[in-house]
């Protein structure tokens, strides 16, 4: 009040004169307060105003954000899914005969059997005993046949034993599985030559697998004392624990 | 009845998890089998009435939806129905914590049933399946797994104990 009183005098001086002039020396401080006050309360409402906006914004720029995270594991996944399927596409292409791409859409309820289920069945051209492949290597064969879905036995289940070759020596073996996430290859004679890293192929005597299909590698090779054969034991080309989409061919018996 | 019509609806949600959703999540070695553990529930604490044949059921459920000979797996569960039916007093009145070995013993009760199942549906295989093998990758997320199971059933039970009273 003391201030505007102050500055009303100094105007109505003009700003001439003795009194005009003292007047104004006294209230241009008070002046200065008043309007630091004003200028300082306004800025905080300012500043306030800003915030409470600033606060909005964040909110939405997180919740866009967030959107723009999640479009983004979509896109990746449908780019994986895309790059999968590509590849499923060219091994198609590669293989002889008529094939069926379909999915794996469940596993085996239980630890002691190895099997999958698949999207695919009778209407969609998939039958009994019909090879189970990925472009990594074999993943078994179908077993029971549904009218839209079916079951495949996984090469490492104990129930599973295909008819093989080493592909470098091209020794015939038989490649069984035992419930691991490795296979046996059994009836490798002592002293025939086999590595770690040989890769084993199906040699299409069994009358269920086409020939040179990959089965996987070896990994370990023992020799145990008064034993007939060795054992050796193969990783499975097909990453069978991360099975999502697989190409089904026509059975052996059907293959021109 | 009630008590059986509502195991029935958990073990198929138990059996539809295991078949889809969790392999899907877990690492491979490790295969997450829910009914087994609520074998275990089943057997330990005598609710409901009529746990094994529930076990059996949804052991024959298992053989079904895995493809496997009918009636392996629920031989697996009755087999191990009985050897943790006997601890059924000593479990809950005197010490919880033997619920963590059990649990961990569990697969192993199982993998003998399995090498004897195996050795007379296969007689002639060349060398026995690595059962062992898989009883030992599957006791360590057993023993974590029967701990959440356990804990959400106690949960329930003691809800359901509270709904009553309240009633």
């Amino acid at each position: 009040m003391l201030a505007v009183t102050l500055g009303l005098l100094a105007a109505a001086g003009g700003g001439a004169g003795v009194w005009g002039g003292r007047v104004g020396l006294v209230a241009t401080p008070f002046q200065s307060a008043v309007r630091g006050l004003v200028g300082g309360v306004a800025a905080m409402v300012d500043r306030y105003l800003w915030l409470v906006d600033a606060k909005t914004e964040a909110a939405r720029l997180r919740r866009e954000a967030a959107e723009l995270r999640q479009e983004l594991a979509r896109v990746e996944e449908v780019f994986q899914e895309n790059e999968r399927l590509r590849r499923i596409l060219e091994f198609r292409d590669a293989l002889e005969g008529s094939a069926v791409a379909a999915r794996v859409v469940g596993r085996s309820a239980t630890p002691w059997l190895r099997t999958a289920v698949l999207d695919k069945g009778q209407e969609q051209g998939v039958r009994m005993d019909a090879p189970v492949l990925t472009p990594d290597g074999v993943v078994g064969r179908v077993f029971q046949v549904g009218r839209s879905a079916s079951r495949v036995l996984l090469l490492t289940d104990p129930n599973s034993a295909v008819d093989a070759l080493i592909q470098r020596t091209r020794a015939q073996v038989v490649v069984e599985g035992g419930l691991g996430a490795t296979c046996r290859v059994l009836y490798l004679p002592r002293g025939e030559e086999v590595n770690p890293g040989d890769r084993v192929v199906t040699s299409g005597l069994d009358g269920v697998f086409p020939k040179g299909l990959l089965l996987g590698e070896v990994v370990r090779v023992r020799e145990e004392p008064g034993e007939v054969f060795q054992r050796v034991e193969l990783r499975p080309g097909a990453d069978l624990g991360r099975l999502e989409e697989v190409l089904v061919l026509a059975p052996a018996t059907e293959t021109p | 009845m009630r008590g059986f019509l509502a195991w029935t609806g958990f073990l198929v949600c138990a059996l539809g998890l295991q078949t889809t959703l969790l392999p899907l999540l877990v690492p491979e070695p490790w295969r997450p089998d829910l009914t087994r553990i609520l074998t275990l529930w089943l057997a330990l604490t005598g609710v409901p009435r009529g746990g094994a044949v529930l076990a059996a059921g949804s052991g024959l459920a298992v053989d079904l939806l895995s493809g496997g000979p009918l009636g392996f797996v629920a031989l697996l569960r009755l087999l191990l129905y009985g050897v943790a039916r006997p601890l059924r007093g000593v479990f809950f009145d005197h010490q919880p914590l033997w619920l963590l070995p059990l649990a961990a013993a569990s697969p192993f009760v199982e993998a003998a049933g399995a090498s004897v199942l195996f050795h007379f549906s296969a007689p002639d295989a060349s060398t026995a399946p690595d059962v062992w093998g898989v009883a030992l990758r599957q006791a360590p997320g057993d023993v974590i797994l029967v701990v959440f199971v356990f804990l959400v059933l106690e949960m329930a039970t003691a809800r359901r104990t509270r709904l009553e009273v309240a009633r």
